[in-house]
C-alpha cells in the first residue's frame, strides 16, 4: 500500500513537472533575435524613410547598408526555401498527397534536389497507399457480395 | 410595461446586428526581415485580401516593385501590369493568417476540421495550452502541434516533427484591435535546422478591416494582365 502510494506521487509530480514544462516551450531569446535581424532592421528604416527606393537602387550606388548583407532579391520562391520546404509543408507530403504535380512544386521552389527526392519518394509511397487501399476495398466488396444471400 | 418591451427590443435587435457583423476584407502594410546561411531578405509592402474573392494580393515595394498573387492554386508574379512568372501550388489561402483573422479562427490556428484532432487542453501560468495531434493517416508525416493562448489571442504555436522533434516555433505579438477583429501587429518564427535557429519577423501596420476604398486592389483577373 505504501509502495502504491508513493508510486502515485511520483507519478503527480512527474506530470506536474512535465505540464509545467509545456508553457516554459513558449518562449524565445528576443535579444537573440533582435541583434540577428539588427542590420535589416536599420535597412528596413532607411527604405521606409526614402519611398520609392529598390534594392538595384541601393546595388547601383553601392550602398553600404546592402552591400555588407547577402541581399536575396529573388523573393518569389521564399525565403526560407532552401532550408524549409515550401509553405511549411513537409517535402515527403507534397510528393505523397500531390503526387507529381507535388514534386513538381518542390522542384520549382525549394530548387533543392534533396527536397525533390523526398517529394519524389512521397510520390511513390502515396501511390503503393493508394493501391494498397483499393486493393483492401475491392477485396471488402467482393467478399461482402460473395456472402450476401438473397 | 411598454417601456419595458421597447427597452428589451432595441436590446435585441442591436445584439442581432453585432453578431451578425461579417468581417469579410482586410488590407495592411506588412514587413517580412530574414536570414538564412545563405542569405539576407527584406520584403515591404501591402496586402490586400477579401474572403469572397479568394485571392491574396502583395504589392511589394521592397526589394523590387511588384506583385504577388495567390489565387487558387496559382501563385502570379507581376511587373510593370505583366504577368512575369507563374507556379503551381496548392490553395493554402484558406489557411493564411489573414483568412483566419477574418472568419475568427486564428486563436486554433485553423487546426480544428483539419487533419489535426485536439487531444488535451491545460491552463498553465497565464496561458491555455492545447495540443493537436494528426490523424492516424498522418501520424508518419506530422508530428503534434502545440498552441497557446491568452485572452482567446494565439499567441504561440510550436511544430514538432513525426520522431517528436521541435523543428518550428511561431509567436503573435502586439495585438491590436480593429473595428472589433484582433490582429497581432508581429509575428517571429524561428526554424531549427542542424541545431541551429533561422529567425523570420514579420511586421503588420495600418490594418484596415472592411475598407471599401481601393475597391479594386482586391481583384485580380490574370486575362487583365500582359503575358
Amino acid at each position: 500500500m505504501k509502495k502504491l502510494l508513493l508510486v502515485a506521487v511520483a507519478s503527480f509530480c512527474l506530470s506536474v513537472v512535465m505540464k509545467a514544462n509545456n508553457a516554459d516551450l513558449f518562449s524565445y531569446d528576443k535579444n537573440a533575435v533582435n541583434t540577428e535581424l539588427s542590420d535589416l532592421q536599420t535597412l528596413e528604416e532607411y527604405v521606409n524613410s526614402n519611398p520609392g527606393v529598390t534594392l538595384t537602387d541601393l546595388q547601383l550606388n553601392s550602398n553600404q547598408l546592402v552591400s555588407e548583407l547577402n541581399m536575396d532579391a529573388n523573393t518569389f520562391g521564399g525565403l526560407l526555401a532552401s532550408f524549409e520546404p515550401p509553405l511549411g509543408v513537409p517535402s515527403f507530403v507534397w510528393g505523397c498527397v500531390f503526387g507529381v504535380a507535388g514534386i513538381a512544386i518542390v522542384y520549382f521552389v525549394a530548387d533543392d534536389k534533396e527536397e525533390t527526392k523526398k517529394a519524389f519518394k512521397g510520390c511513390v509511397v502515396g501511390a503503393l497507399v493508394y493501391t494498397v487501399f483499393y486493393v483492401v476495398y475491392v477485396v471488402a466488396i467482393v467478399s461482402t457480395a460473395s456472402t450476401t444471400t438473397y | 410595461m411598454k417601456n419595458i418591451f421597447i427597452i428589451t427590443f432595441f436590446l435585441v435587435l442591436t445584439t442581432k446586428g453585432a453578431s451578425a457583423q461579417n468581417f469579410y476584407r482586410i488590407t495592411g502594410d506588412f514587413s517580412i526581415k530574414g536570414k538564412s546561411e545563405k542569405s539576407s531578405q527584406l520584403v515591404i509592402g501591402r496586402f490586400y485580401y477579401d474572403k469572397n474573392q479568394g485571392k491574396i494580393i502583395h504589392e511589394n515595394s521592397f526589394p523590387e516593385k511588384e506583385t504577388w498573387v495567390t489565387s487558387d492554386t496559382n501563385l502570379y508574379k507581376v511587373v510593370n501590369n505583366a504577368i512575369v512568372q507563374r507556379q503551381t501550388i496548392p490553395n493554402f489561402n484558406s489557411f493564411s493568417i489573414y483568412h483566419l483573422v477574418l472568419s475568427n479562427k486564428l486563436s486554433n490556428f485553423g487546426l480544428e476540421g483539419s487533419v489535426f484532432t485536439l487531444e488535451n487542453v491545460e491552463k498553465e501560468k497565464d496561458m491555455v495550452i492545447s495540443t493537436w495531434i494528426p490523424n492516424a493517416k498522418f501520424k508518419n508525416l506530422y508530428g503534434k502541434v502545440l498552441l497557446s493562448t491568452k485572452n482567446n489571442n494565439l499567441i504561440g504555436i510550436i511544430f514538432y516533427n513525426p520522431e517528436g522533434k521541435i523543428v518550428k516555433k511561431q509567436f503573435f505579438e502586439e495585438y491590436g484591435l480593429y473595428n472589433g477583429i484582433a490582429f497581432p501587429g508581429k509575428v517571429i518564427e524561428i526554424v531549427f535546422v542542424n541545431d541551429k535557429e533561422i529567425y523570420q519577423v514579420t511586421t503588420y501596420k495600418n490594418i484596415l478591416v472592411n475598407d471599401t476604398r481601393e475597391d479594386y486592389k482586391y481583384y485580380f483577373n490574370p486575362s487583365d494582365y500582359k503575358h
